[in-house]
């Protein structure tokens, strides 16, 4: 930005007409007096005539810039994560994401998603809320930027079939809680970033003002070149005859073009990157009675990491990579295991590809995860799910804003469970526009 | 017109808004002071909700450019936007949709 401003001051002089001196013939009583007949007031010299000339010229652009880029990044719905808003699926058949991150929805998501197995079709709903964004609250933007990427808690439950046993309990509940540490500082980050590059922008006008100021010391006839600029002259016969030099006194509109790309990108950089808590909670029959004795419970904690690498410009195509490692802790409920429960340790690797479009992004996730454990009665293997590495991929298309199709599916590389393919939709609440 | 006048260099600024509370939505607030003489800016930036106020602070410590900022959520959005200065000047006003207010920040005796 300051070779911006360096190359303005260098603008103005180089429109001068060459040759064109003249002594300093206007003294700031002078520019006071001319500052009255336009209409400016009139407490100051040719420095605050300059500026009030720049200004005047230079306003509409900025309250153009203001509705193009200052409301777009302070208000709650544009400082909020601008990737997809997908309940968490992690260790769940309805997965929406292959290798499952922390990024939490920034308000409330909700998803359904029809789920396939040898054991036949299934439907889960998952339903996420942000508590964070509720607790934190909206008061500035950099608490709605932080709390919007902060936590969230995730509940599933099949949709069909609550009770197959007939046991007066739901067959199958998952509790997920993600929590993303990365998010504390993201949202003093983005508002000192913007409030920064609204001071370039004033450099810019300064660098102007002062170009002008010059020329209005010199000018042969003041008046007349006063309202030759504020006409937004910016160059010609006239100008050079009044101002004794051509000046450009309006900011350029590639500038303010330059502004808009800088903070587009800023946002796009605060979302590629997150670390933090994946806790899973699993009741019953996770398998959605596709393996025999499944039923227990299951406790993971574990930790995630991403990071994307963001193009140098926005709207351009994003890659990265995903990592989880955790430890599972697994009970099952067959009262003929005198020592039912088996600790797991739980790893995925993933690359990811992102195709921004006009609503969320287009997401590729595709990696291996895997557990592995010892189970007490190696016969139930199958049931603790141990020992399993899996190959994992999943496509989310965007259709709105908030809303995207996601298929995904996983298929066994080691050990005996089952494939897995799944589509869902989700339903992301944003938070309020401006 | 946005231009309101010169501050002395040297000046403490603040700037308050106050965002009615038929507001639809949060209103942004933004203070800058740029030096002239490619001598650097400094800038505040903050959000509004209705029925609130929230004052930015800066020194105006050279010659240069105060410009201050008011992004409403809509047009009709309104509150009372007030400029002070340690030495004395007091700008008060009502304004309704987005606000420019510009300072000449200039040399005592200019």
């Amino acid at each position: 930005m300051r070779k911006q401003c360096v190359g303005l001051v260098l603008l103005g002089f180089v429109l001068s007409a060459p040759g064109a001196a003249y002594p300093q013939q206007n003294s700031d009583a002078d520019c006071a007096a001319v500052m009255a007949e336009v209409g400016f007031e009139a407490d100051a010299g040719c420095d605050a005539l300059g500026i009030a000339i720049v200004d005047s010229l230079g306003q509409p652009l900025i309250l153009e810039a203001g509705r193009g880029v200052f409301a777009r990044e302070f208000s709650p719905q544009d400082v909020q994560p601008r990737i997809g808003q997908h309940p968490a699926g992690g260790g769940s058949l309805a997965n929406t994401e292959a290798i499952p991150s922390v990024i939490p929805v920034s308000a409330a998501a909700a998803s359904l998603a029809a789920v396939g197995t040898e054991a036949g079709t299934d439907a889960l709903v998952a339903l996420s809320l942000n508590p964070s964004i509720f607790l934190g609250g909206l008061d500035s933007a950099a608490s709605a930027a932080t709390n919007s990427r902060l936590s969230d808690l995730t509940v599933f439950v099949p949709v069909d079939g609550l009770d197959r046993d007939e046991d007066g309990a739901v067959d199958y509940l998952g509790v997920r809680l993600r929590l993303n540490a990365l998010a504390a500082g993201l949202g003093r980050d983005l508002a000192e970033e913007a409030a920064s590059k609204f001071g370039d922008l004033l450099e810019s006008q300064v660098a102007l003002a002062d170009t002008v100021e010059l020329v209005l010391r010199d000018a042969p006839d003041l008046p007349a070149c006063v309202n030759t600029l504020l006409d937004g002259s910016t160059g010609g016969a006239e100008m050079r005859t009044v101002c004794g030099k051509e000046v450009l006194a309006t900011p350029p509109p590639n500038q303010i073009e330059a502004f808009r790309r800088e903070l587009e990108i800023l946002r796009h950089e605060i979302d590629s990157e997150y670390f933090g808590l994946d806790v899973r909670l699993d009741f019953g029959d996770p398998t959605l009675g596709d393996v025999p004795g499944a039923e227990g419970t299951r406790i993971f904690g574990g930790l995630g990491y991403g990071k994307r690498f963001v193009a140098p410009e926005p709207g351009k195509r994003s890659a990265g990579f995903r990592a989880h490692l955790g430890i599972r802790s697994v009970t099952l409920d067959d009262p003929e295991l005198t020592e039912g429960s088996d600790l797991q340790v739980e790893a995925g690797l993933g690359f990811e590809v992102v195709y921004p479009t006009g609503f969320e992004p287009v997401r590729l996730v595709v990696g291996l995860d895997g557990r592995f454990g010892d189970p007490p009665d190696e016969a139930l293997e199958d049931a603790f799910e141990a020992d399993v590495v899996m190959f994992r991929g999943s496509l989310s298309v965007p259709f709105t804003t908030s809303n995207a199709v996601t298929l995904s599916f996983g298929t066994p590389l080691m050990g005996d469970v089952t494939p897995v393919l799944s589509v869902s939709t989700n339903f992301g609440l944003l938070l309020p526009d401006r | 017109m946005s231009y309101k006048g010169a501050i002395t260099a040297g000046s403490h600024v603040t700037v308050t808004l106050t965002v009615d509370p038929s507001a639809s939505s949060p209103a942004s607030l933004f203070a800058g002071f740029a030096r002239s003489g490619g001598g650097g800016s400094q800038s505040e930036g903050t959000v509004v909700v209705p029925g609130s106020n929230d004052t930015l602070a800066l020194d105006a410590d050279a010659k240069g450019m105060l410009q201050v900022f008011v992004d409403m959520a809509i047009q009709p959005d309104s509150g009372t936007l007030q400029v002070l200065t340690n030495e004395g000047r007091a700008d008060e006003a009502r304004i309704a949709g987005d606000t420019v207010w510009t300072y000449a920040i200039v040399l005592d005796g200019s």
